[in-house]
């Protein structure tokens, strides 16, 4: 089956910085992406190209069914990182007003708008004004309004970010829910966000896209063998540091207060180092409160990527 | 089609809530009544003043209603167009600083629609507003001052009408094409004061010019029809809103909708 989007090579400079540097990416249907970065990495301005509010310096965005360079708004649902509206609209006028400007009549539209306020949970503030609705129903006034025209893609600008811990959680089911039904591309630079709702991810760092593929993949492909231990006296660590470095071998051994950890790039050497470990640890007599061995995550992954 | 009525009810419904289709009609029919009921009371409004000589005797001269309909025509020349200016500078620049723009224009909504439906609403809304002021102000000056013809009047406003509709067209315009409400507002007030400086002191030659629209609609109501040259004027002035509009729309299409 064809990738519902492909995105070759898309590139956007402000002067002389590249603010998006040639990206190239696919999206599958029926999947969640997440584009993963940390702020000012490019996410919004990737996310402004795809949904046509920005004009790209370069590249090429193909969707799935649509001809070359025809309009691809009525295909995508998006939802800018800052929301706004006609604070004078009510949410349900809101809703109806972009149902009919994206060519539906004035039945369907009030139909599908009840049908969103019902899906988004803002159904009983309905007829206030969206002046004085709170952050938290604005953001789910956002989806329902980038959902009304039932398009094939939703584009999700940071659609928590703003949110405090509630309105997060609110969110984040919501998105679950209408994973099902439609294919979503949402941004953030929260991991956690990423991990709960998503399939695919894409990790962006200034402007270009360092590690993409599916959830699952990437954490196995990615998953090295950490060894971690605490002593209880971290001043004594000191002492010990030298000798720990000498058995690591090609392993990195990072020290963070009285925890030491060592990451072994190459899987085999783990038992080699392990057992090298326990020895000169007896043999030092070392104070040892707790000894791990554990995998990265995918957290650790994360800040690599984005830090290299 | 079906779109742009969308869009243009969404105007009309818009200056409703936030009562310019009361404030400003109400503003043009004040700023056009003032001036026959101001002059019928003038001997009154002195006499309280005071200040004068015991036994003064002032002569005024008797007015007409053609001179009392001419001056209400330039109270809306200055603080009317000042009033709509205000009043529609931020129409698109106020959307897209706000970043609703974005939120509508993500939707498949074409940029013309969305420009021409918001400078239809503001035309309607300026013109409702100088005939109700004119029709008000008509009444009182039959009332209080003298008789002025039906057809003068009916010539004088639409000359006049489409003066306002050039400077709101040219407001949008800019509001399409600049962010800042001020520049806005300060670039149309030049350009009127621009057209009607030149075609002052252009005596007899220039006579298409728009900005001779004025004199020629206080020469309407005074000769009870159109005056000889308006024609011109009028042909000009409706070619100038049509390269604006078009110029605003080609502009704002290549603009990018957020920073």
């Amino acid at each position: 089956m064809a990738p519902l989007m492909e995105v070759r090579q898309l590139v956007k400079t402000y002067g002389s910085t590249r603010a998006v540097n040639g990206i190239t990416f696919t999206i599958e249907a029926g999947r969640c992406t997440a584009l993963l970065g940390p702020n000012g990495a490019g996410k919004t301005t990737t996310l402004n190209m795809l949904s046509g509010l920005l004009k790209p310096t370069s590249g090429e965005i193909r969707f799935d069914g649509a001809t070359k360079g025809e309009d691809l708004r009525a295909y995508i649902g998006y939802l800018p990182q800052y929301t706004a509206y006609y604070n004078w609209m009510t949410g349900r006028e809101f809703l109806i007003y972009v149902g009919q400007l994206t060519g539906m009549d004035k039945r369907s539209a009030v139909q599908r708008a009840e049908e969103l306020l019902r899906l988004v949970g803002i159904e009983d503030a309905k007829h206030r004004r969206i002046g004085g609705y709170s952050g938290g129903m604005k953001q789910r006034l956002g989806l329902a309004q980038a959902m009304m025209h039932r398009p094939r893609l939703l584009v999700l600008d940071e659609p928590v970010s703003a949110l405090d811990p509630i309105g997060r959680r609110e969110v984040l089911e919501l998105m679950k829910r209408i994973r099902q039904e439609t294919t979503i591309l949402f941004s953030t630079h929260v991991l956690p966000d990423a991990e709960e709702v998503c399939d695919d991810v894409l990790i962006i760092r200034q402007g270009e896209i360092v590690i993409a593929g599916s959830l699952d993949e990437i954490r196995k492909s990615n998953q090295r063998p950490v060894i971690e231990l605490e002593l209880e006296d971290g001043e004594a660590l000191a002492d010990w540091l030298p000798a720990l470095r000498e058995l690591a071998g090609s392993a990195a051994v990072e020290q963070n207060g009285p925890v030491v950890r060592f990451t072994v790039e190459d899987a085999d050497e783990l038992p080699r180092i392990r057992q090298q470990l326990m020895i000169r640890l007896a043999e030092l007599k070392a104070p040892l409160s707790r000894l791990e061995i554990a995998r990265t995550s995918l957290e650790d992954l994360f800040m690599e990527a984005v830090r290299r | 089609m079906k779109q742009w009525f969308v869009l243009f009810r969404k105007e009309l419904l818009e200056a409703w809530r936030n009562y310019k289709w009361i404030w400003i009609p109400l503003v043009y029919v004040m700023l056009g009544i003032m001036q026959p009921i101001s002059t019928y009371f003038l001997p009154e409004i002195l006499e309280a003043a005071g200040g004068l000589p015991e036994g003064a005797i002032i002569q005024l001269p008797e007015p007409t209603g053609v001179e009392v309909m001419v001056k209400a025509l330039g109270n809306y020349q200055t603080l009317g167009l000042l009033i709509l200016v205000l009043a529609f500078m931020g129409t698109i620049s106020a959307e897209r600083v706000s970043g609703v723009a974005g939120m509508v224009l993500v939707k498949p909504v074409s940029f013309a629609s969305y420009l021409t439906a918001k400078w239809a609403s503001a035309v309607c809304l300026t013109l409702v507003a100088t005939v109700l002021g004119v029709l008000g102000t008509w009444y009182y000056t039959e009332e209080l001052i003298g008789p002025v013809s039906g057809s003068a009047i009916l010539a004088g406003c639409l000359l006049f009408g489409l003066w306002l509709t050039l400077l709101v067209t040219l407001t949008i315009a800019l509001s399409a094409m600049m962010r800042s409400s001020g520049a806005i507002a300060f670039v149309t007030l030049l350009v009127a004061a621009a057209l009607s400086i030149v075609s002052s002191l252009s005596g007899t030659k220039l006579s298409w010019m728009p900005g001779r629209l004025t004199n020629y609609a206080g020469a309407a109501i005074a000769q009870g029809g159109m005056p000889d040259g308006a024609w011109g004027a009028v042909i000009s002035t409706v070619i100038g809103m049509i390269l604006l509009l078009y110029i605003a729309v080609s502009v704002f299409r290549k603009k990018e909708l957020v920073a």
